[in-house]
């Protein structure tokens, strides 16, 4: 499983591995749902970005997202739609 | 996921019992939930605002009349996990743990989820569910959610967060009575306390805990929700647009300057009528004051009576407890204020307190203004994405997107902007741009900047126009400067990457904007009753006393002369304090009447042109014709006869009024914003240095050059 940060990352959905960083900043990311195991969709790049996290649009400056490593291997689409949308209809994505 | 979450089956509470008479009931939520909107219906626009010692958040709370009588409803700030990261978030954290001061821990706490995005909002449900309060959720925004078509199990859904579950809709009311009767229930303990013991992850859960509050809240909602998969995309469709780096600040831009547009053009008609209630009441005052003899009993009698009602008016709006000394003040004033000469008296009320405060509450009208679209904005879902477009340029000085919006309020009134910074969640980043507001042009400089461009280039309306775009840039590039300086120096600290939640937009709702304009019109007008009031007093006893051994007797001094009332002021401890300062301000190219102006417009920027038609002896009922001002400004001499507004003059005046804190007003709501008159005093006081220092530059430039 090859691993990037998002600030590299192109669109797509991604699986949020980790937050490297530490302390107010990453308490701000997690809560947000940007916190491993989840899916995040790069709405729009540039800096800052637009996600599509846990069903809610999230912007991020480009500082913060090179402390966030996904899975370079971008999720299918058909799951991201479901899993954007918070409509995972108990599949189990494990 | 089960091996990540355990079953805590910690012991339940015992059922407890709480008259439901007095108690305390918490509205919980994430922003954008629509919490503030539910506690406006339930509470009406009968909401109180209280300030607590030491802490500078106001929290609003309410009375709310359940079946089996009243509870206290308080507005807990919004926020997206119990792990605080700014000011407000840490007052909801205490709250709930029972720490803010005369606050009790919450009766019943009601978790304010959103229907329309339920999965999200299930984080913080999980960490306030495990502090094992009594809670209901109200699912709000059902109706919303019912439109998109999204399904929820509530009874399910009430099982597995074994808590009681409402739907309902602020917006419509409908759920609240059903609401209002499951916390009446829980409160009086008819309601089973249902063990709590939802899959929590607080212990023993290995990693990250939010990431095991995710994995719940993900299996919670979608063993309980169906959302359709066309969810959200009238949002990313404006947002595909609304977002985008230059269209964004384009619109940003168009947006704010229809407000802008909005606010000058609507504030005129209702300040207007401000002034003229204002002037009304100065004149009534003066008829009710009797001319002749009066008897001196009756009078102290009724002058007694009537400035320890004001006193006693001033300290119930301020909040101000009657202590033995605070009583004592309170009657020592009002027996001098009734010792007061007739004549004196009437000058006091006239001049000081009404005139005082007229001349602040002339900008109420503009900053309720401001305050009912910015609420509007900030409801609609908008003000999110003016952050977002504006990060990156704001990221040069250091400060965040969201404080553009306080940035542009400033530009209509300093106090504002201060009472909008509140939305930075930063505290560093917020106490910068609370300190570098009052630098932005506000319209109290207007008046001054007329003068001073009549005074320069009257025969050229092309140069006047360029005054004021020069004063306008030459307040920004000071502030965005002055900020960047702070950021770098006394208030340096890790610049905060943004990360904002774009929320879906939706119809404002008039409602929340009306009781955002009572909120803060009060505050600003609580102000103007106490701090403002007693500001205007003392610059009041300062330009009239000591009075000319000389001075005329009540009966002449009615018809006062303009060259009387100039010598009175010349004679006043304003009128000596100008003199004393003099060899200070020379270098300025300020002579001392000019010195005279500055001091007496401390409280307010505009006085500066009544002060100076008093003081270069024309009257004060000529400021109004700025040709007969401005004709006498330009006759004025030095000693050696040379004229006192030179072009450098006139240039060091303006630079010097575009950045000196000529606003204690402002210096108030400072000091109640960061909660300590230290950050109000250094304000004064570098703008103050600042203002000297670029003044003497342009004075001793220009003179240099020949102006």
């Amino acid at each position: 499983m090859s691993q990037i940060t998002l600030s590299h990352a192109g669109p797509g959905t991604f699986r949020c591995i980790e937050i490297t960083g530490e302390g107010e900043p990453a308490i701000r990311l997690k809560r947000m749902g940007i916190c491993s195991g989840r899916h995040i969709t790069i709405v729009q790049s540039g800096d800052p970005m637009i996600l599509r996290v846990v069903g809610a649009r999230i912007g991020l400056s480009r500082e913060l997202a090179a402390t966030v490593i996904v899975d370079s291997n971008g999720v299918n689409t058909d799951h991201v739609a479901s899993a954007a949308n918070a409509s995972c209809n108990g599949e189990n994505r494990d | 996921m089960t091996e990540i979450c355990h079953e805590s089956n910690a012991s339940v509470p015992p059922p407890h019992a709480v008259n439901p008479d007095g108690a305390t009931v918490a509205l919980v939520g994430n922003p954008n939930t629509g919490k503030t909107t539910l506690f406006n219906k339930l509470t009406g626009l009968r909401a109180k605002t209280a300030n607590f010692p030491g802490i500078t958040v106001d929290l609003r709370s309410g009375r709310v009349k359940l079946p089996s009588g009243y509870v206290k409803v308080v507005d807990l700030p919004g926020l997206y996990s119990l792990q605080a990261v700014s000011p407000e978030e840490q007052v909801t954290v205490n709250a709930l743990a029972g720490d803010l001061a005369e606050n009790p821990v919450p009766d019943v706490v009601v978790l304010v989820l959103d229907a329309t995005n339920l999965e999200r909002n299930l984080v913080l449900a999980s960490e306030v569910l495990d502090l094992r309060l009594p809670t209901v959720v109200a699912l709000n925004q059902s109706d919303a959610a019912r439109v998109a078509d999204i399904r929820i199990d509530v009874s399910q859904l009430s099982d597995e967060l074994k808590c009681q579950v409402v739907p309902v809709s602020a917006r419509t009311g409908e759920g609240l009575d059903s609401l209002r009767l499951i916390v009446d229930e829980t409160l009086s303990g008819k309601l089973p306390i249902l063990a709590q013991d939802h899959q929590s992850c607080t212990v023993g859960c290995t990693g990250c805990t939010f990431a095991a509050r995710f994995d719940w809240a993900e299996r919670v909602s979608s063993d309980n929700i169906q959302v359709p998969p066309t969810q959200g995309r009238r949002t990313d469709a404006i947002d595909r647009v609304l977002t985008k780096p230059v269209v964004g600040v384009a619109a940003f831009m168009s947006i704010m300057l229809v407000v802008f547009y909005l606010i000058f053009s609507l504030a005129n008609i209702p300040m207007d009528m401000v002034d003229g209630a204002f002037g009304t009441m100065g004149a009534s005052a003066e008829r009710l004051i009797p001319k002749g003899p009066v008897h001196a009993g009756l009078w102290f009698g009724t002058v007694f009576c009537l400035s320890i009602s004001l006193l006693a008016a001033g300290y119930a709006a301020a909040g101000i407890s009657y202590s033995r000394r605070n009583s004592v003040t309170a009657i020592a004033i009002a027996i001098a204020v009734s010792l007061l000469p007739v004549e004196d008296f009437r000058s006091l009320l006239v001049d000081g307190v009404i005139g005082g405060v007229g001349g602040v509450i002339i900008f109420l009208p503009q900053i309720c203004i401001l305050f009912f679209f910015i609420s509007l904005l900030e409801d609609s879902g908008y003000m999110a994405r003016a952050a977002f477009v504006m990060e990156r340029l704001m990221q040069f000085v250091g400060l965040p997107g969201k404080a553009f919006v306080p940035m542009l309020s400033a530009h209509a009134c300093a106090i504002p902007g201060i009472m909008a910074a509140r939305v930075i969640e930063n505290w560093r980043d917020r106490l910068v741009t609370i300190l570098v507001l009052p630098l932005l042009t506000c319209s109290a400089r207007l008046p001054v900047y007329t003068m001073i461009a009549a005074l320069l280039f009257s025969d050229s309306p092309f140069n006047a126009a360029m005054v004021f775009v020069g004063a306008y840039v030459l307040g920004i590039a000071a502030a965005l400067l002055s900020a960047w300086c702070l950021k770098k120096t006394i208030l340096r600290g890790v610049p905060i990457p943004l990360v904002i939640e774009l929320p879906s937009y939706r119809i404002p709702s008039v409602r929340n904007a009306l009781a955002t304009v009572i909120d803060r019109g009060t505050v600003f007008v609580r102000q103007a009753g106490t701090v403002i009031l007693m500001i205007s007093v003392v610059l009041w006893a300062l330009a009239t006393y000591p009075k000319r051994p000389d001075s005329p007797t009540a009966d002449a001094a009615l018809e006062q002369s303009a060259a009387e009332e100039e010598e009175a002021l010349a004679y006043s401890f304003a009128g000596r304090a100008g003199r004393l300062v003099e060899p200070i301000f020379r270098p300025l190219g300020f002579d001392w009447k000019i010195n005279v102006g500055v001091l007496t417009s401390f409280a307010a920027r505009e006085v500066v042109v009544s002060t100076f038609a008093i003081v270069y002896g024309i009257g004060e009922d000529s400021a109004e014709h700025e040709a007969t001002l401005v004709e006498t400004l330009r006759r004025q001499t030095r000693p050696d006869g040379s004229p006192v507004f030179t072009k450098a003059t006139g240039f060091s005046l303006l630079v010097f009024f575009v950045l000196a804190m000529q606003c204690l007003p402002t210096q108030a709501v400072t000091k109640r914003e960061t909660g300590s008159w230290k950050w109000a005093v250094f304000q004064l006081v570098y703008m103050s240095a600042m203002a000297y220092v670029a003044a003497l530059v342009t004075f001793q430039s220009c003179t240099a050059l020949g102006f």
